[in-house]
C-alpha cells in the first residue's frame, strides 16, 4: 500500500497543474523510491517526465509498485479543495480502485478527504537516457517564460542559437521578427537571477512555441529552470522541485527540422 | 315471504320500490320497448304489419302491407356503434318547444300505445328507426310461382297454375293466402304475376308460368330505371367509379358523412337522398299500382354523401354506364331475388342481348392487368424503398456508433485542459516524435 505525506499541498498542486497542460490522464507510479510518472502529449511530440523522490514526502511508504492512473483535470478538482499550507496525505491499497487524498489544516484542525477513482490507462514508457548536452543554460523561470510568451506574439516558433557569447531566442513571424539575448552573467546576491550557460559546443535549435509556454506552467514551481540543447535531440526543460532531494520535473520537445516555415 | 324476496332480489333496484311500479318499470324498459317507425302517409286504416318469408333467406320477416298502397319493407336505420343514440318521445299534449321538432314530428305519426300511457315522455334505449319503404310485391311472388329450390326446373317449368295453386304449393305463410282473399290485394298480386308470367286462361281462372323472358325483362327494367335515377352515391363509388378507375391513381375517397340527419320528408322528392330511399322509389315506381307520392324517409347513417366523386380522368361513359347497369342488377338481385333464381335471370338477360357486358368485361380484364403490372411496379418500388432504410438502418449503425465515437471523444477533449486543447492545434509537421529519439521501454518500471 501506499501512503505519503506531503507537508505542503502547494507543491503537487503545483505540478499537476503543470502536467495537465500537456496531457489528460496519466499514470502515477508509486515504488519505494518515489512517485514517477511520464507522459507524452497527444502529438508525441513532447514528454514530461515527474520524479517526486521518496525524501520530498514525510513520511513516505510504499509496500508495492502501484500505478495510479488519475485523470488530471479530475485530480485538479479535488487539489483545488486543498489549501495551499495543508498537509497532504495520498494513500492507495495495493490494487487500488481509488486514490484517497486527505488534506490536512493544521490550524484550523481541519481535515478533508477525498477518494479519487482511478482509470487504467496504457501507457507506453520511453527510456530517457542521462544525456552530456551539448549546450545547458540555467536561467531565472520567470525569464524564460516572459521571453516565450513575448515571442509567441510574433512567430509559433523560436529558434534558441546557444552561442559562447550567451543565448538567443529569436521568431521571425508575419508581423515581423523578434530576438531576445540573454548573455551569462551571475547574481551573487541572488542567484536565481543568474543565467548560467554552460557549452561544449554551438547549438541552433527551433521548437514550437505554444509547447514551451505550456511547459513555463511550471514556473511557480522553481525559480529557476534548466534548458539542456543538442542538435538533433529534444529539448530538455527542466525545474528542480522542492530543493535538494533531487524531485524534478522535466519536459522534453522534439525539435522543429528546417523543412516547414 | 322468503322466497317472494329472493325473487325479488333477482328484480332489484331500488331499496324499497312498491311491487307495482317495479313492475311497470320493468315491463316498459325491458321486455318490449316501444319501436319507432316512420309509415307512408294517408294509409288506410286496414293498413297492418304482417310476417311474410323473406325472399331472399325465406325466413320469416315483417313487412308493412296497405290494401291501398301496396307492400312495404322496413329499412332499419340507426345510428353507428361508435355514436350511440336514443330516442326522447313525447306525446303531442305535452309536446314542448324544448323537444328537438324533428323528433317531436316523428313521434306524431307514431305512438306505441305503451307510450300513449305515458304522457311523461318516453326515452327509448335503442336507437332504432324503422322505415317503411314501398317494395314491390314482385319479389314476394316471385318466389311463390318460381319453382321450388329442391324440385328439378323441368318440372315445374312446364305446368301452369292458379295463382292460388302456386301459394298453396309454396311454402309462403299464410298471411299472403289470407292476403289473397281481399280483393284488392289480389289484383296487385296478380297484376304483378302477370309481369313475370306466361298466362294461360282457363275458364275463369288464369294459369300461371313463371317466364324466365318476362322475369329478366323486368329485372332489366328495374335496374335500368334504378341507372336513370341515378345510382346511389355510396354504390356509385364503390362498384362504377373505383372499379374504372385506372391504376396509378389517386383514389378519392369520399368524406364519408357519419353523422345522423334526422330529417323528414313528407314527399320524397330528393331523388338521391339515401340509398334506401332511392332504391325503394325505383322500385316502386316500376311497381305500377304504387305511387312515389307518400314516402317518410329518414337519410340514413351510413353514407350520406353529398358529393359524387368524380375521377381526375374519366372512364368512357359506356363504360361507365354499364357498369353501373350491371351493380344495379347485381344490387335488386342480391337484395330481393334468391340466389338460385339469379343465374338464370342474367343468362336470359344476356340471351335477350337486353345488354352485352362483354365490351365492360375486356375493359374490366385490362384495367386489372394494368392494375396487376402497376402492383407489381409499385412493389418492386417499394421493396427498393423498403431495401433502402435496411441500409440506411446500418448505415445508421455505423453513423451512430461514429457518432457515439466521436461524443465521446468531444466529451473527452472538452475534459482536456486548455493547455492540452491548445496544443491540439499546434502545427508539429517539423516534428519528429520522441519515440524516434528515444528508446521504448519494454515494460514499465513498476
Amino acid at each position: 500500500m501506499l501512503e505519503s505525506r506531503l507537508e505542503q499541498a502547494d507543491l503537487l498542486k503545483k505540478v499537476v497543474e503543470a502536467i495537465s497542460g500537456l496531457v489528460n490522464d496519466c499514470n502515477f507510479d508509486c515504488n519505494d523510491s518515489g512517485i514517477a510518472l511520464q507522459a507524452m502529449d497527444n502529438s508525441h511530440v513532447a514528454l514530461v517526465s515527474m520524479m517526486l523522490k521518496a525524501e520530498a514526502f514525510s513520511p513516505y511508504r510504499c509496500d508495492r509498485n502501484i500505478a495510479l492512473g488519475i485523470n488530471l483535470s479530475s485530480l485538479t478538482k479535488v487539489l483545488r479543495a486543498a489549501q495551499s499550507s495543508d498537509i497532504l496525505t495520498l494513500k492507495a491499497e495495493d490494487a487500488p480502485d481509488v486514490v484517497n487524498l486527505v488534506f490536512e489544516s493544521s490550524e484550523k484542525d481541519r481535515i478533508s478527504e477525498y477518494d479519487l477513482k482511478l482509470m487504467d490507462i496504457d501507457q507506453e514508457h520511453l527510456g530517457i537516457p542521462e544525456t552530456e548536452y551539448a549546450a545547458s543554460i540555467s536561467m531565472p523561470s520567470n525569464e524564460f517564460q516572459r521571453i516565450c510568451k513575448d515571442l509567441m506574439n510574433i512567430s509559433e516558433s523560436v529558434s534558441i542559437e546557444c552561442t559562447k557569447e550567451g543565448v538567443k531566442f529569436a521568431a521571425a513571424g508575419d508581423i515581423g521578427t523578434g530576438s531576445v539575448t540573454l548573455k551569462q552573467h551571475s547574481n551573487v546576491d541572488k542567484p536565481e537571477q543568474s543565467v548560467e550557460i554552460d557549452l561544449s559546443e554551438p547549438v541552433a535549435l527551433s521548437f514550437s512555441l505554444k509547447y514551451l509556454v505550456n511547459f513555463t506552467k511550471a514556473t511557480s514551481l522553481a525559480s529557476k529552470v534548466k534548458l539542456s540543447l543538442s542538435n538533433e535531440v529534444p529539448l530538455l526543460v527542466e525545474y528542480e522541485l522542492s530543493g535538494g532531494n533531487s524531485s524534478y520535473l522535466r519536459f522534453y520537445l522534439a525539435p522543429k527540422i528546417g523543412d516547414d516555415e | 315471504m322468503p322466497r317472494t324476496r329472493s325473487t325479488k332480489a333477482t328484480t332489484k333496484d331500488a331499496p324499497a320500490p312498491t311491487p307495482e311500479i317495479t313492475t311497470k318499470t320493468l315491463s316498459s324498459v325491458d321486455s318490449n320497448p316501444p319501436k319507432l317507425f316512420i309509415l307512408p302517409k294517408d294509409i288506410s286504416s286496414e293498413a297492418r304489419i304482417i310476417t311474410l318469408r323473406d325472399p331472399v333467406r325465406n325466413e320469416p320477416s315483417r313487412y308493412y302491407f296497405c290494401p291501398q298502397k301496396g307492400f312495404h319493407e322496413f329499412t332499419r336505420i340507426s345510428a353507428p356503434r361508435a355514436d350511440p343514440r336514443s330516442w326522447l318521445l313525447v306525446s303531442e299534449n305535452n309536446q314542448s318547444s324544448e323537444l328537438d321538432t324533428t323528433e317531436g314530428a316523428q313521434e306524431e305519426s307514431e305512438e306505441s300505445t305503451a307510450f300513449k300511457k305515458q304522457l311523461n315522455g318516453y326515452v327509448s334505449k335503442s336507437q332504432d328507426l324503422f322505415l317503411a319503404t314501398p317494395f314491390d310485391s314482385l319479389f314476394l311472388i316471385l318466389s311463390i310461382v318460381a319453382p321450388g329450390v329442391a324440385t328439378s326446373k323441368g318440372d315445374q317449368k312446364s305446368m301452369f297454375l292458379t295463382l292460388d295453386d302456386h301459394i298453396e304449393k309454396s311454402e309462403q305463410s299464410p298471411a299472403l293466402n289470407e292476403l289473397l282473399r281481399e280483393r284488392e290485394c289480389r289484383k296487385i298480386l296478380e297484376d304483378r304475376v302477370r309481369a313475370i308470367c306466361d298466362i294461360v286462361e282457363a275458364g275463369d281462372d288464369s294459369m300461371f308460368r313463371l317466364s324466365q323472358e318476362k322475369l329478366a325483362k323486368e329485372i332489366y327494367g328495374k335496374a335500368r330505371k334504378l341507372v336513370q335515377l341515378g345510382l346511389p352515391a355510396s354504390l356509385e363509388d364503390k362498384f362504377v367509379t373505383r372499379p374504372l378507375q385506372a391504376p396509378m391513381m389517386i383514389i378519392e375517397k369520399a368524406k364519408v358523412e357519419t353523422t345522423l340527419d334526422t330529417v323528414v320528408l313528407d314527399e320524397a322528392t330528393a331523388a338521391a337522398e339515401s340509398q334506401t330511399t332511392l332504391v325503394s322509389e325505383v322500385l316502386e315506381s316500376d311497381a305500377s299500382t304504387l305511387e312515389k307520392s307518400t314516402i317518410t324517409s329518414t337519410t340514413t347513417t351510413f353514407e350520406s354523401t353529398t358529393t359524387i366523386v368524380d375521377t381526375p380522368t374519366e372512364p368512357s361513359t359506356e363504360m361507365t354506364q354499364l357498369l353501373r347497369m350491371r351493380t344495379a342488377l347485381n344490387f335488386i338481385l342480391r337484395s330481393y331475388i334468391r340466389a338460385d333464381l339469379r343465374g338464370p335471370i342474367l343468362s336470359s338477360i344476356s340471351t335477350l342481348k337486353l345488354i352485352d357486358f362483354r365490351p365492360l368485361d375486356t375493359h374490366l380484364q385490362k384495367l386489372d392487368a394494368d392494375r396487376a403490372s402497376a402492383a407489381a411496379l409499385r412493389s418492386i418500388s417499394d421493396n427498393i424503398s423498403r431495401k433502402r432504410p435496411a441500409d440506411d438502418d446500418e448505415l445508421a449503425d455505423v453513423n451512430a456508433e461514429k457518432k457515439r465515437k466521436k461524443d465521446e471523444e468531444d466529451k473527452r477533449k472538452k475534459a482536456e485542459s486548455r493547455g492540452v486543447k491548445d496544443l491540439r492545434k499546434v502545427n508539429t509537421s517539423g516534428m519528429k516524435k520522441l519515440s524516434s529519439f528515444f528508446t521504448k521501454k519494454p515494460a514499465s518500471k513498476t
